[in-house]
């Protein structure tokens, strides 16, 4: 537009934002770094925080400040034109493991955790997972799947078997990597929501290469489970570019789960529905992979909402919970333990879409649903040693193939 | 001694752009206060406008809300509106 522009951003984002500036070709961009947050505070705050206060980056006054960024002549520097050509350096590195150890944390390239060094026989073992070619672009991800205010980087399939070597997985966990990467669905996203990342997988896949659905279904208790989570981490830190803290990644208090996110097999053989994946259109034996992202799942034990008695109306409960959830952004899920789901399908919820329409109906007196159908998702999972579900934040994102990986 | 592989993917060219030419002076321009939407936003920018109506008399604000359904979505209306009439423009909230 040729009008000159400065934007307002908080001196939190610092990192980020002039990162962001220079990777759109404007590294001098004249931005107004202000006190925050903003929301929240009333006017008169605001006047006093930020109008009348200083630049928390450079202590100067705000306002002349901002009046300066519109009228001080550019410099030679803020006039340059032209391309730089970025690359990921170079392709090998030599040294003694230790010393690559801290190279790899020290670049940030890790999880802060020892990784498997990725030798070209580890990685060229790897490549057996898959018949596609190591060169084949996979796909591009980054920081954040919405929009494209982050830049996306782009990776095959060679980059992708790095890190799922760097993570400790087997050959045969390749496909179900390839398959979530070729998505572009980021496992660490940028937001200061601190959103946690999760998988889904349906098919016999699962026992192929011995996913746990049972007893400790969503936590790190099998091999492929723990190292798939952790590489899909890996390969967002890698070839996302995610994770980097003050600048592609901003969660405001963190979340653990972003180590190995969260990886569950469904219990398909315990379940009384069908398959998550079935019932986004695929076939009952499809080996397919669904995503999910939001604030999390807790034990449905801590909700307020629950309580402990001799015969439980499991259905209510889960709906007195859902209704507590917020669903406007990134909707609700329910990890149910076979036990549960069968209480719920006992209790006339045929299918899951039956239990949707319950859950999702209006409050009394009130004619607005608690939920859109696709907001809400009902996920089969665990053991069945006793009542216990988890529900949270976890928004379904799309299905896609593994097989077509292998 | 062993010898690994590089773990990152490709980030895309950087093209630079050079930035729009700078005002001799406010008096007399037009400055487009420009809100995203972010919550709470609005309030500062109203601060923001309140300022120059005081120091700089000469200088006119006008207050927009950005529509396009997202914060970083365009609203080309609003960008054509700002092409025609606008000096300068500050635009927020980042957060």
């Amino acid at each position: 537009m040729k009008i000159p522009s400065v934007p307002l951003v908080l001196s939190n984002f610092y990192k980020q934002e002039t990162e962001k500036a220079r990777n759109e070709g404007l590294p001098g961009l004249r931005i107004q770094w202000v006190l925050g947050p903003v929301w929240g505070k009333t006017r008169e705050q605001l006047r006093r925080d930020v109008i009348n206060g200083t630049n928390p980056i450079d202590g100067k006054p705000v306002m002349q400040e901002l009046v300066d960024k519109f009228t001080k002549p550019l410099t030679p520097d803020e006039t340059k034109t032209g391309e730089i050509i970025r690359d990921k350096g170079p392709a090998t590195f030599t040294d003694t493991p230790e010393n690559l150890q801290k190279l790899y944390m020290d670049n940030r390239w890790t999880d802060f955790l020892p990784i498997v060094l990725p030798t070209e026989r580890a990685v060229d073992e790897m490549l057996k997972g898959t018949s596609h070619r190591p060169d084949e672009i996979v796909g591009k991800m980054s920081p954040t799947n919405t929009g494209t205010y982050f830049e996306y980087w782009t990776f095959t399939v060679k980059d992708v078997a790095v890190n799922a070597v760097m993570a400790g997985c087997k050959p045969e966990y390749l496909p179900v990597l390839l398959a979530v990467s070729s998505t572009g669905k980021e496992a660490i996203s940028v937001s200061d929501n601190s959103f946690v990342d999760a998988m889904v997988i349906n098919g016999p896949i699962r026992d192929e290469i011995g996913i746990n659905y049972d007893i400790g279904a969503m936590g790190p208790y099998a091999h492929a489970n723990t190292t798939i989570g952790r590489a899909w981490s890996l390969i967002a830190i890698n070839l996302g570019n995610c994770g980097k803290v003050g600048t592609t990644y901003m969660g405001t208090v963190g979340n653990p789960m972003n180590l190995i996110n969260i990886v569950i097999g469904e219990n398909e053989k315990e379940s009384p529905w069908d398959p998550l994946s079935v019932r986004k259109g695929f076939k009952k034996n499809d080996n397919i992979v669904s995503l999910f992202e939001g604030w999390g799942v807790l034990s449905a034990k801590n909700w307020r909402a629950n309580n402990w008695a001799k015969e439980m109306d499991f259905p209510k409960i889960i709906r007195d919970i859902f209704a507590t959830q917020a669903p406007f952004l990134f909707g609700a899920t329910a990890i149910l333990s076979p036990p549960i789901a069968k209480f719920v399908k006992n209790a006339g919820y045929n299918t899951v879409d039956d239990f949707k329409k319950y859950l999702m109906a209006p409050l009394e007196g009130q004619n607005q649903p608690l939920f859109q159908m696709n907001a809400m998702e009902i996920i089969v999972a665990g053991g069945t040693n006793n009542n216990y579900y988890s529900i949270g934040g976890l928004n379904y994102l799309s299905s896609v193939q593994i097989d077509k990986w292998r | 001694m062993i010898t690994v592989l590089n773990p990152l993917g490709t980030p895309p060219p950087i093209k630079l752009k050079t930035m729009a030419p700078r005002l001799d002076t406010l008096d007399g321009k037009t400055i487009y206060i420009v809100d995203d939407g972010f919550v709470g936003g609005d309030n500062l920018l109203l601060e923001i406008q309140d300022w120059f109506k005081a120091n700089y008399p000469k200088t006119t604000t006008v207050f927009k809300r950005k529509g396009g359904g997202g914060f970083d979505v365009p609203d080309k209306a609003l960008w054509a509106e700002i092409q025609q009439k606008a000096s300068a423009v500050i635009i927020g909230m980042g957060h």
